[in-house]
């Protein structure tokens, strides 16, 4: 990699959509947008403050998709902005979901939350019979992306939905994702994928190998804590792991013995 | 190897002076505090252990640092903070072998960090490698010291009534050193024969991570979070970027891992609550990864005593 | 100490001294971050003028005029006593000396204080009491060589953390830690014997320490009788508190109490540390004549190693006071009722200083509703938000006719400022600081301030020029020399003398070294040159838990942040820190409460109502909840209670009752 690997260049915002309460997805100009794999992640710049590690969602065509909630300063600042204006990105950044490995097998993926944007590219691509969705959020409105579910069922994609609070809408289960899990489930399965808040990390990977998924067969994607992006700041480090350019996406054994791997939400 | 008196020294510093660089050398102040002084001194400053602050540090990983600046809500152009052709004379063993630490760590592992590298790129280093260990230093169990094995271009032995010997490190040091007389080999062997025993060399292998439960609480209940190892370590790399208040420019400023702030995330979450593992988070690094470089610093500047030497007094 | 780092005339970072006797090369996170705030984009940079419309930019001249008219006005309609200047332990001495002039012989008011009100009045007048000077007596570096540190009512770690770092050296080459404090500070964690009492009843555990002294010999009868006086009287009263009964009283199992007492009483040499647990009460006098009899039935004070120390807050809070930034004193700890003394006044400053006795900082609230105040001259002060009872001081401060502030942010006191000057910052000044140990030394200016910032003394120099007094100073050392030969303690003290190192007072002569620890071989500076016990008794805090309000709310400070937060704030690295408001709640009331870490929680008291975060932690005992007053945008002064210590006029920060509940979000 070549040139200031720190400074960002400007990205017009051409269009912002709103996936939830407080959940926007930003489709930013892009140049190198056919470079992004999916799982990898850019660095998002808001003027007045620093960068921030998102992943991508989604590319088009001289573009990313970016879906971030508002939780703190920088979110809060991005989300004053308006399409047309300019935001900074660089990237992207980071080791990818192993695509490859995936391409053919039967692929469960155990999601929650916001970390269906950090699979959804592979979502995109793989749709099919061979592959699971496990999902699950905090309530109704928080499922990611409805509106490409449909298509993705027509693929022959197999979508199972859960939240941990229904609203009168709501007919599916109730309860957090690894309810929907159960050994015979994650044994159809090769591969499976997992991404999420921490603690539903731990609660899936665990409950993935009791039903029979051995953790050189699972992938996770470690979002926390990255800030520069490219290996130098320091915050993301796990061990002798830097997340931002070991990671995000690791095979289960590489960190599950690592402490704060994927530290619980404690204040 | 080679050999130099004073004068020779003087004149490879005049030498690097017409080249361009500004040389800084070792000065005392009048409350006896030492910092980095232009000038070619008159005689080596026999009582100079070592700066404070890792002033060798600073000049490649400067902080604050602007690294690029906003400019009509639009254009993020880079800023690059230069202090031009500087030849650090005096820099001690340990400094030094954090410098090729630092090298390494922003050149060579991820990525290579172009404002690092334009910096350091201009830098000539002259280690004058160390005749007695300093306060609360270990620098020879870490190999790193008293004499620099990389991270010079030219490295001077201090010889009592005799010329100082002299090594290079780097293709420059060859150049510099080419007109000065040579001396065998063996005249450095003589040398650490005489000043390795005022050294303390610990079994290596105590000095590991992870630490026992009990040392890492013990450290724990006795850092008091000033961040002091931290700004004053020379292999302390991590930063935090931000906008300064006010500007539109962007620095990146070292940060601290025994601060809480720099375990927390967006949302308030910590991925490490507690100074027990904020403490695993630091000696992890600086003995598991293995950066320390033993220069003691860390013992001198901390408030509590949570420090290398409260943890070498723990393992000794 | 340290050096700042410069570069194209912005602050970069600091360098520690290692030279430096105190510091050594250690600093605190404050020390090593706070120059931050100083380049800070809302630093104010142009004097302002309050209009109907709010505030405008105004000229120095015109700001200054204006000031000089509506003081003149005032003073002329109302009297000098319709005028209040409070000072600041954040100035310099050179501010601070310029300020006391200004009120004492320009306006003729001794209504002049400070925030020490609020940290060390009861210090102050308690062992002025007791051992003739209230102040440290001892040196920081001597701690390092004693056999006994017993810290009580102080965070030392994180609010003194050079000094603790001084103790750290002590526990390592063999002293003993006691901690008393209600709360299980971080020195509590490593201390030998950790002793937790009820908020409120230190007299009680300080009485019982010297009942079981005396009770079992340990007290240095030799002592008592060469160089005190009142001991049988003292006695008469600490007998009736035997180690059971002062269990009831504090929760301290007898056993520890017995412990502490008897390694106090046998340590070679021991030394005693306070701050505000100890002060901050209405029996924060008596708390320090406490102090000091258990000192003096030992022996532990006149030696070096021993003695009883108060540990001040501010860069300058023992320079203020030596200033007198204090009602009824003159600079130098000078009774203005004496001839001598008003003479010697006179003859630098022209006139007498008043002589009737002024009000403290804690009192004017009262004296403004009561429209006996009507004008207040505050140099770098917040005092809308640093003292107790918010409601109360803010309702005082809108009546006000006339309020002048000079600072270097926006604070709440400037909301309901008149005129505002924009003063310069610690890295901008030239000067002298006074350090906790008495110890005078220079800071040097090393950049320039911001907009048309000015320093303190010349602003007040200006104001007091239009008003008809010129001072003629050009610059620091004048203002230095003149203050040091009116004040005995500082009369040997120069800049010449302390360019490198500084002397800790009282240094009467040029030629005399300095006084590192006070009241040696038991010589006291008492009228009677003896050191002088003062019998006290518990009595209970003026409002206990009941009922209605189930907890005891303790207030203090956390290590990153000072004060109202109006520099911290701007500090990165301070502000990422703790950047909210939180309480410190037990595990065992957290369970009871259903409340968890991170959750917003609701404090009551019968005041007022604000609302943090909860931080469950067992620093605190189950039935004490502790809280910060860092925070103007949940100010915990709006709880605390608006009772004062009747002798030092210090309010009770340190005991309310409050209730808890869970907020949800």
């Amino acid at each position: 990699m070549k040139g200031f690997v720190n400074v960002p260049r400007a990205s017009r915002i051409l269009k912002n959509r709103d996936e939830a309460p407080d959940i926007k997805t930003y489709t930013l100009a892009f140049e190198a947008w056919h470079e992004v794999q999916p799982g990898q992640f850019m660095e998002l710049f808001v003027e007045g403050f620093w960068e921030i590690p998102i992943s991508v969602a989604a590319v088009e065509e001289g573009a990313v998709l970016l879906t971030i909630a508002r939780v703190g300063k920088v979110t809060g600042a991005l989300f004053r902005h308006r399409e047309g204006e300019c935001v900074g990105l660089r990237g992207p950044y980071g080791r990818p979901w192993p695509m490859e490995e995936l391409r053919g097998r039967r692929v469960l993926l155990v999601i929650g939350g916001l970390g269906l944007a950090p699979v959804r590219m592979v979502i995109e691509r793989l749709a099919g019979p061979e592959i699971t969705l496990v999902y699950g959020a905090r309530s109704p409105e928080l499922l990611l992306y409805r509106y490409r579910y449909p298509e993705w069922q027509q693929r022959g994609m197999q979508v199972l939905l859960t939240v941990d609070r229904a609203d009168e809408t709501w007919q599916g289960p109730v309860g957090v994702v690894t309810t929907l899990l159960n050994p015979e489930l994650v044994q159809a399965h090769e591969v499976a994928l997992v991404a999420g808040p921490p603690i539903m990390m731990k609660f899936a990977t665990k409950a993935l190998e009791e039903m029979g998924l051995p953790p050189d067969r699972v992938y996770v994607t470690l979002e926390n804590h990255m800030k520069c992006g490219v290996g130098l700041c320091g915050h993301c480090r796990i061990g002798d792991k830097y997340v931002c350019v070991d990671g995000p996406v690791f095979r289960l054994d590489e960190v599950r013995h690592l402490e704060t791997w994927a530290a619980g939400e404690v204040l | 190897m080679k050999q130099l008196r004073w004068s020779d020294i003087q004149q490879l510093l005049k030498t690097l002076q017409a080249e361009g660089y500004q040389v800084l050398v070792p000065k005392k102040n009048a409350w006896g505090d030492w910092f980095p002084e232009e000038g070619i001194p008159e005689a080596w400053p026999e009582d100079f252990e070592n700066y404070l602050f890792p002033f060798l540090r600073d000049l490649v990983l400067p902080s604050p640092e602007p690294v690029f600046e906003v400019r009509n809500h639009e254009l993020c152009e880079a800023h690059i903070l230069e202090f031009g052709k500087i030849a650090f004379f005096g820099a001690r063993a340990c400094d030094a072998t954090a410098l090729a630490y630092t090298d390494h760590f922003y050149l060579e592992r991820a990525v290579r960090d172009e404002h690092y590298a334009r910096r350091r790129e201009q830098l000539v280093v002259i280690t004058v490698a160390c005749t007695r260990p300093c306060e609360a230093s270990f620098c020879l169990t870490m190999e790193a010291g008293p004499w620099a094995r990389r991270g010079f271009d030219v490295q001077l032995y201090p010889r009592r009534d005799a010329p100082w010997l002299a090594e290079a490190g780097s293709p420059i040091g060859e150049r510099l050193l080419a007109p000065f007389a040579d001396t065998p080999e063996q005249a450095r062997d003589q040398w650490l024969q005489e000043v390795l025993p005022r050294f303390e060399k610990l079994d290596r292998s105590k000095l590991r991570y992870p630490l026992d439960p009990e040392t890492r609480q013990y450290l724990a209940d006795r850092c008091f979070a000033c961040g002091g190892c931290i700004w004053l370590c020379p292999t302390c790399t991590c930063y935090n970027e931000r906008t300064l208040p006010g500007t539109q420019t962007v620095v990146r400023e070292q940060d601290a891992c025994l601060l809480a702030g720099y375990h927390r995330m967006a949302k308030g979450a910590s991925l490490r609550p507690t100074m027990n593992e904020m403490m695993g988070f630091r000696y992890e690094c600086k003995l598991g990864i293995g950066s320390c470089v033993g220069c003691g610093r860390c013992s001198v500047t901390c408030i509590g005593h949570a420090a290398m030497e409260a943890y070498l007094e723990r393992v000794r | 100490m340290f050096y700042l780092r410069v570069r194209d005339g912005r602050i970069v970072g600091v360098v520690p001294s290692r030279s430096h006797p105190i510091s050594r090369g250690r600093l605190c996170l404050k020390g090593w971050r706070s120059y931050e705030f100083a380049q800070h984009p809302d630093r104010l940079k142009y004097p302002l003028i309050r209009t109907r419309q709010g505030l405008r930019r105004a000229s120095w001249p015109e700001a200054l005029d204006l000031v000089a008219e509506k003081l003149s006005e005032i003073k002329a309609r109302y009297g000098p006593e319709a005028i209040a200047v409070f000072g600041s332990a954040k100035c310099t001495n050179e501010d601070n000396y310029v300020l006391v002039r200004f009120a004492r012989a320009v306006i003729g008011t001794d209504h002049v204080d400070h925030c020490a009100r609020l940290c060390h009045a009861s210090t102050v007048a308690g062992l002025a009491r007791a051992f003739g000077s209230g102040a440290m007596t001892n040196s920081i570096e001597e701690i390092e060589d004693t056999d006994l540190i017993l810290i009580t009512g102080s965070n030392t770690s994180e609010q003194h953390p050079v000094i603790a770092s001084h103790m750290m050296r002590a526990l390592r080459k063999g002293a003993r830690l006691v901690v008393i404090d209600p709360r299980k500070v971080p020195m509590a964690r490593i201390a030998h014997l950790y002793l937790s009492h009820r908020p409120g009843t230190d007299i009680a555990w300080i009485n019982g320490m010297i009942y079981v002294i005396v009770s079992e010999g340990l007290h240095n009868r030799r002592f008592i009788e060469e160089h005190t006086e009142g001991f049988e009287e003292m006695w008469q009263v600490a007998r009736q508190y035997p180690p059971e009964r002062v269990e009831r009283i504090t929760g301290i199992p007898r056993e520890k109490l017995v412990q502490a007492a008897r390694w106090y009483a046998t340590a070679p040499r021991a030394m005693i540390f306070y701050a505000m647990g100890i002060t901050q009460h209405v029996t924060g006098t008596h708390n320090v004549f406490a102090l000091a009899n258990l000192a003096m039935v030992t022996g532990h004070i006149g030696r070096p190693g021993t003695g009883v120390n108060p540990l001040r807050g501010q860069n300058n809070v023992q320079g203020a006071s030596d200033l007198a930034v204090v009602p009824r004193k003159l600079p130098g700890y000078q009774n203005p009722q004496d001839p001598e003394v008003r003479a010697r006044f006179k003859a630098v400053w022209g006139v007498e200083p008043p002589a009737w006795p002024g009000l403290a900082s804690t009192q004017v609230s009262d004296a403004i509703l009561e429209g006996k105040v009507r004008a207040i001259y505050v140099m770098g002060e917040n005092p809308v938000r640093s003292h107790p009872d918010v409601h109360h001081i803010e309702e005082a401060f809108r009546r006000l006719d006339f309020l002048v502030v000079h600072d270097i942010f926006p604070t709440e006191t400037t909301e309901f400022a008149h005129v505002i000057f924009p003063a310069t910052a610690w890295p901008e000044k030239n000067g002298t600081f006074t350090n906790t140990d008495r110890r005078v030394q220079r800071v040097r200016k090393a950049v320039d301030p911001p907009g048309e910032a000015r320093d303190d003394w010349w602003i007040i120099q200006e104001v007091a020029r239009r008003m008809g007094h010129d001072f003629g100073f050009t610059n620091e050392a004048e203002i230095f020399n003149e203050m040091a030969s009116l004040m005995p303690i500082y009369r040997g003290i120069s800049y010449e003398r302390i360019e490198h190192q500084g002397i800790p007072w009282p240094c009467p002569s040029p030629e005399h070294p300095g006084t590192p620890y006070l009241h040696k071989d038991g010589h006291f500076n008492t009228p009677s040159g003896r050191g002088r016990f003062h019998p006290v008794e518990h009595v209970d805090p003026p409002e206990l838990p009941d009922e209605e309000y189930p907890f005891y709310l303790t207030t203090g400070r956390v290590g990153v942040h000072w004060h109202t937060r109006t520099m911290t704030r701007r500090v990165h690295y301070l502000e990422r820190e703790v950047p909210e408001a939180f309480v410190e709640i037990s595990p065992q009331d957290a369970a009871r409460l259903k409340v968890r870490t991170g959750d917003r929680v609701r404090i009551t008291s019968r005041r007022g109502s604000v609302e943090a975060r909860a931080l469950v932690t067992d620093t605190v005992p189950p039935g004490v909840v502790f809280s910060t007053f860092h925070f103007g945008e949940n100010p915990i002064n709006l709880l605390t209670i608006n009772a004062l210590d009747p002798i030092a006029l210090i309010p009770e920060l340190k005991v309310s009752a409050v209730k808890l509940e869970k907020v949800a979000e």
